[in-house]
């Protein structure tokens, strides 16, 4: 937890008493909230009690007062939390969507008539600004609403360059900024799912790292530290790359893993790791084939019942702590032993 | 029980926040968590390759992703040390398969990070799956590896919706082009199976013929919802009026049916696919578009309060109790609004439009299990 000195600006109705306490805050850091206990620690210091209602303001109370203190301390929050980033397109709809999102708990009748003037409150200079975008918002989120079903409708690529198609109109080139997130990882997904099928693992995975480190520059080595595992089962999980470890011998297989983890970030460690966990799959697949083809050949030899008891014996005998929930997984239909091996994922 | 806030509790807590208004005192983000945090998905799942399109804002941005220095594009209300995985499972199959492939995922990102034990958020059909892995991840390591288990929005006792579409009722000619209309095109993809994903979300064996048990009543049996194989289950509730469902939701109520999803029964009383029954009014903000609130408790329930002014808060609540048999909740579990989020199903996940902020509340569901020691 950051721990911030801040004076703030406040009203609170404790037991019937309105209480008013002003300071000031300097609005420079992104997140300098309202101060608060953590409230678990808080009741684990104190007995429990029966229901409770929640927390919402509680016993008697100037109701207009109440709000006017409540949309002050939210002003001033909002002012600290984005007055570094408001150029931000991206922040400047996070504002937009907050401010929607309070007015409507406040005003559901009518908020979008107040819209303006809180905007004009919490960012006077850009308050111009702000509401032009949130028209553009508005319009955008229209526009979705409208054509929500038709772009379900549509192939994922379609669907991709309708949406596109329709942010630019929206926000002009504005809507590079405000989905900067979207724009790498659809770049990243590209790389993987449009890559030349015929290439080898070993030439995808180079192609595939070298989008990485184009598509996220300087920050490639923060996205390898965080989402390697995610990565590397998206790698994995390609048709021609399944098609190639299937292919392959054991021990090359294994190094070929190997490879693909190292290359995605997996350190030495976790790769040990990693190897113990292939070798109990491989394990536990090798069992699984031996199950398939006993169970088959039961429950063709013996009658239903007997063939029934012969193969909980079986999966006793083979799987131990998990017989039961195999048995219940094929009491439902799913077999997985039967379904062809996603290498590195299981 | 520590994680819950009674009333006196709470005007405490007024006074305190009162307190550190008026003096200099602490802001708060959240606290990392002591295990990471697994995200699984619900039905249909991810285009997008990490996955932030689910488990994002309404731009991209993944909810917990961890600000370095500079960056902007990250979650700003979390601590820069959170470490968190996004799963991925078949986009349409039963929860005994994706739970399956959940437990792989998981075992896979336990080698990569080196940690023993992990929290997991599951939304919808996720917190089903969840549950699947965390018996499985057991039975593997002969411990609970799972912490906090936490479903939002999910179906534990079956989803009109599902039946509506499986029994082909008016208005759907087709559930593999139902599920594409509703969903998107990757229900055409390889290893899906719309059936049996549609059958595991109805309450009861939609097919006593077809020599399988499928559906939420067996699977619960499996599958308990309580501490056997995670050390703490507790589950978020959404509902929503009508006018404010994002569109996708809304046309499924519009062009089919209405969900009355608020009525105890000990058994699918009035036939609808969902454990219950209604109490007469399904207008009056009992489901999500997709799920009633009769379906979606499991252990405690979880409050969220959306806070103008302070991070926002997760709390348990222990005033509706612990379910911990999914298939026999009491009256006031299945029939209680309290601490249901007013959302809809697809609000709680970065699908738009919407104005709900996925950044602070998965920030929120962070501090709170950091909080309680996990």
């Amino acid at each position: 937890m950051k721990l911030i000195p801040r004076l703030g600006l406040c009203a609170l109705l404790l037991l019937g008493a309105t209480v008013v306490c002003l300071s000031f805050v300097p609005a420079t850091a992104w997140r300098q909230p309202a101060a608060a206990p953590k409230p678990p620690e808080l009741a684990a210091a104190l007995p429990a009690t029966a229901s409770a209602p929640g927390p919402q303001h509680s016993g008697p109370a100037d109701d207009e007062t109440e709000s006017l203190m409540q949309e002050r301390r939210f002003i001033e929050e909002m002012q600290q939390r984005f007055a570094a980033h408001l150029h931000r397109p991206h922040a400047q709809l996070r504002i937009l969507e907050q401010l929607i999102s309070y007015l409507r708990s406040q005003h559901p009748q009518d908020w979008e008539l107040r819209i303006r003037a809180l905007i004009a409150a919490m960012f006077p200079q850009q308050a111009d600004d702000l509401h032009a975008r949130f028209l553009q918002l508005a319009g955008y989120q229209d526009w979705l609403r409208q054509e929500r079903a038709g772009l379900l409708r549509m192939p994922k690529a379609q669907r991709r360059a309708a949406l596109w198609a329709e942010r630019y109109r929206s926000f002009g080139a504005d809507a590079d900024l405000i989905w900067a997130a979207e724009k790498r990882s659809q770049a990243l997904e590209d790389a993987l799912e449009l890559a030349d099928p015929d290439l080898s693992t070993d030439a995808r995975l180079q192609h595939f790292v070298s989008a990485i480190d184009h598509i996220y520059g300087e920050q490639a080595g923060a996205l390898l530290a965080r989402h390697k595992t995610e990565l590397v089962h998206n790698f994995l999980s390609q048709g021609p790359v399944q098609s190639e470890l299937q292919g392959m011998e054991t021990a090359d297989r294994q190094r070929t893993l190997n490879a693909v983890r190292s290359q995605l970030g997996i350190d030495e460690a976790a790769l040990q790791r990693w190897q113990t966990l292939d070798h109990l799959r491989d394990d536990a697949w090798d069992r699984g084939q031996q199950y398939m083809e006993e169970r088959a050949e039961l429950l063709a030899t013996l009658p239903a019942e007997l063939a029934q008891a012969r193969i909980d014996s079986l999966r006793e005998e083979l799987f131990g702590t998990q017989a039961n929930t195999l048995k219940a997984e094929e009491n439902s239909g799913f077999l997985r032993y039967a379904r062809a091996r996603r290498y590195g994922r299981e | 029980m520590g994680e819950t806030m009674p009333a006196y509790i709470h005007k405490s807590l007024s006074l305190l926040i009162l307190i550190s208004f008026a003096f200099p005192g602490l802001a708060r983000d959240a606290d990392k968590t002591t295990y990471p945090i697994v995200f699984a998905h619900g039905m249909a799942g991810f285009d997008n390759i990490l996955g932030y399109d689910y488990w994002g804002d309404d731009y991209g941005v993944y909810v917990l992703d961890t600000c370095q220095w500079g960056e902007y594009y990250c979650n700003h209300d979390i601590n820069s040390g959170q470490e968190s995985f996004v799963a991925s499972v078949t986009p349409f199959q039963s929860s005994e398969h994706r739970g399956y492939e959940l437990y792989q995922d998981i075992l896979g990102y336990m080698a990569s990070s080196g940690h023993a034990y992990i929290n997991i958020i599951g939304h919808s059909q996720g917190g089903l799956d969840l549950r699947k892995a965390a018996r499985l991840l057991y039975e593997d390591k002969g411990y609970k590896v799972v912490r906090y288990g936490i479903s939002l929005s999910s179906p534990h006792r079956g989803s009109p919706i599902a039946q509506y579409v499986y029994q082909l009722n008016p208005g759907v000619q087709s559930i593999l082009a139902t599920l594409a209309e509703y969903f998107g095109d990757t229900i055409y993809h390889g290893g899906n199976d719309a059936i049996a994903a549609l059958k595991q979300l109805i309450n009861h064996d939609a097919d006593p013929n077809d020599g399988i048990t499928t559906g939420t009543w067996a699977f619960n049996q499996n599958y308990p919802g309580d501490s056997t194989y995670m050390h703490r289950a507790r589950s978020f509730l959404t509902g929503q009026d009508n006018g404010n469902m994002n569109p996708a939701l809304y046309l499924i109520k519009q062009a089919w049916t209405t969900i009355d999803g608020d009525g105890y029964a000990s058994y699918d009383a009035n036939g609808d696919g969902a454990l219950g029954t209604g109490d007469g009014d399904p207008s009056d903000h009992d489901d999500d578009g997709l799920v009633g609130i009769n379906s979606q408790q499991m252990g405690y329930r979880l409050e969220y309060w959306e806070c103008y002014g302070c991070l926002d808060y997760v709390w348990a609540r222990d005033d509706t109790g612990y379910v911990a048999n999914l298939n026999a909740p009491n009256a006031v579990q299945m029939s209680s609004h309290n601490w249901k989020i007013n959302q809809d199903h697809l609000d709680v996940i970065g699908v738009p439009p919407d104005t709900f902020d996925e950044m602070e509340f998965y920030a929120a569901i962070t501090d709170y299990i950091a909080d309680n020691g996990y």
